[in-house]
């Protein structure tokens, strides 16, 4: 469905990421591990438009994605929840919700799908975004990119700065997310949730993609275990 | 355009062409004076607004915009041979709005390097823009150059300001209300973000820039019709100052905080007069003051009857 070949992303004159070549399938809960700087964030940023590769393909359904502009490749079917939750802080929930229908007409019945798998934002939904708490936040950013109704979500660090409780949480709605019909990819840091609910998995290092295998190979694969799921 | 625009539209006209006529008779011209000013400061405050309230585009160029309005405007009906035809109400309108229109294309000009730079970097590019479109006109011999424009015809009057400003306060109302508003604010709050909601980011700045300057040059075209002189040290840097000091005040993006705004950064010096030469000391001394205390403008983000319907839920939650 998405499919990533030979990408090669330059911040000025540093390669950030060196011929990425990656893909999901309709469906699945894809998870892109690695630490910080290894370029996870970039790739996600190449393929949502916000920066523009310097060569490679991203494609979605057959169409090619990166001469197009940011705003239109949401309307070819992509939407990011994006690192550190981007919401709109002096903005009310309600209003940042519907920031992330802007592309298409919301029914009433868009809301209350969002409300149901996050109930706490339907309880906030006049309060203004930037005095919710983190987990709530990051709530925000993902029923955000939802109503955008992609056929693939990108999450960028939903457990972000987040207490272990409300990352468990976060997830089993990522996992009801998908199970719904939206297809993900998932950027990480924290490996062992996100391969715990993936199809498969990519593990990335300084730009390049180094290891990529069915998810649950993954945490069972020593080198993994070793680098990134904190086990000797 | 529905029955109930009408049903409040009529009347207001007619509310203020009698108050027009009561004006003209019975208050004594330095008040009016005071009066048009307010409405003429209004409509600035408003347009610069949805730039810099709802977009976020801290702009310092609305000065050079009226200037744009006010010369275009001005030379319609007072340097141009055809002139004489346009020295009705009908002519004065035409070349009002023709004025706008120039400060509207200015504004488009003036939108596009905005595209890539933000806060402080634009906020140079715009005040740049000002000078230069004032700079501009000192040089341009056909309308006076730093002598100014005398003879225009002196036929903009509180009916006129007030029926535009009107206008204006009810467009940028719906704007702010409708999805291109939320555009803007979301540009505001985040930029990058709302790019990755689906919003061409590009095409709203540039659009808040050309409505904000149009009627910036709106004002000015009234402003020029009104005092019957223009000459560009009319639309120094100062002017964009002010401005920018009625939206800060009245809070960004409330329109109706824009309207206090403009009424107390024109009435307020003129009410302490009687310092003489302290004036000019007091007068920012009070918008210290009043920034201290309410750091997020008078009304905040807040329209001034949200406010109000605000503390009476309030009070319901208390009761």
């Amino acid at each position: 469905m998405l499919e990533i070949k030979n990408l090669n992303v330059n911040y000025g004159a540093i390669r950030a990421i060196r011929n990425v070549s990656l893909r999901v399938e309709k469906g699945e809960i894809v998870s892109l591990i690695g630490c910080n700087g290894a370029g996870k964030t970039t790739i996600l940023r190449a393929i949502s438009g916000l920066h523009r590769p310097e060569s490679g393909s991203v494609t979605l359904d057959g169409i090619e994605l990166t001469q197009l502009k940011a705003h239109n490749i949401v309307r070819k079917g992509i939407s990011q929840a994006p690192e550190r939750r981007g919401i709109f802080p002096n903005l009310t929930v309600f209003e940042n919700l519907l920031m992330g229908g802007f592309t298409r007409r919301l029914s009433p019945a868009d809301y209350d799908k969002v409300y149901g798998l996050f109930p706490r934002l339907g309880e906030r939904r006049q309060q203004v975004a930037g005095t919710l708490s983190g987990g709530e936040q990051q709530m925000l950013a993902i029923s955000r990119a939802l109503l955008a109704q992609p056929k693939v979500i990108l999450l960028d660090e939903p457990s972000l700065g987040l207490a272990p409780q409300i990352t468990k949480t976060i997830f089993e709605t990522i996992q009801r997310i998908n199970k719904e019909g939206t297809t993900v990819l998932l950027v990480e840091q924290n490996a062992h949730a996100a391969l715990k609910i993936a199809n498969r998995g990519y593990v990335i290092e300084v730009g390049e993609i180094i290891l990529s295998d069915a998810a649950d190979k993954l945490l069972h694969n020593d080198d993994v275990r070793k680098a990134y799921l904190g086990e000797i | 355009m529905n029955k109930r625009f009408f049903l409040i539209a009529i009347p207001v006209v007619a509310a203020l062409y009698g108050l027009d006529y009561f004006l003209n008779e019975y208050i004594n011209e330095y008040v009016v004076r005071v009066i048009m000013n307010c409405g003429i400061a209004c409509i600035l405050s408003m347009s610069l607004n949805l730039v810099n309230g709802c977009a976020g585009q801290f702009s310092l160029g609305h000065a050079g915009f009226m200037a744009v309005g006010a010369y275009v405007a001005a030379t319609l009906t007072t340097v141009f041979p055809a002139g004489p035809s346009f020295q009705s109400h009908l002519g004065v309108g035409m070349a009002i709005l023709s004025g706008g229109i120039a400060a509207g294309l200015a504004g488009y000009l003036v939108g596009l390097p905005s595209l890539r730079l933000r806060g402080d970097y634009l906020a140079i590019v715009t005040l740049g823009f000002g000078e230069i479109i004032r700079i501009v006109i000192l040089n341009i011999e056909a309308v006076g150059g730093p002598r100014g424009l005398p003879g225009i015809p002196r036929l903009s009057s509180f009916f006129w300001i007030y029926v535009w400003a009107a206008i204006t306060g009810l467009v940028l109302f719906r704007i702010i209300r409708s999805s291109v508003g939320r555009a803007l604010l979301s540009l505001r709050e985040d930029e990058i973000a709302a790019e990755s909601m689906g919003i061409n980011t590009a095409k709203y700045k540039v659009q808040a820039f050309v409505i904000s300057s149009f009627f910036a040059g709106i004002a000015g075209g009234l402003f020029a019709h009104y005092q019957g002189f223009v000459d560009p040290s009319s639309f120094s840097f100062n002017r964009s100052v002010e401005v920018v000091i009625m939206v800060v005040m009245g809070g960004m993006g409330s329109i109706s905080g824009s309207v206090i705004g403009a009424i107390i950064v024109t009435v307020l010096p003129e009410f302490l007069r009687f310092l003489d030469k302290f004036r000019m000391v007091v007068f920012p001394l009070i918008l210290i003051i009043l920034m201290l205390l309410r750091p997020m403008g008078l009304l905040g983000h807040k329209e001034i009857w949200q406010l109000f319907r605000f503390k009476r839920s309030l009070k319901k939650a208390v009761a």
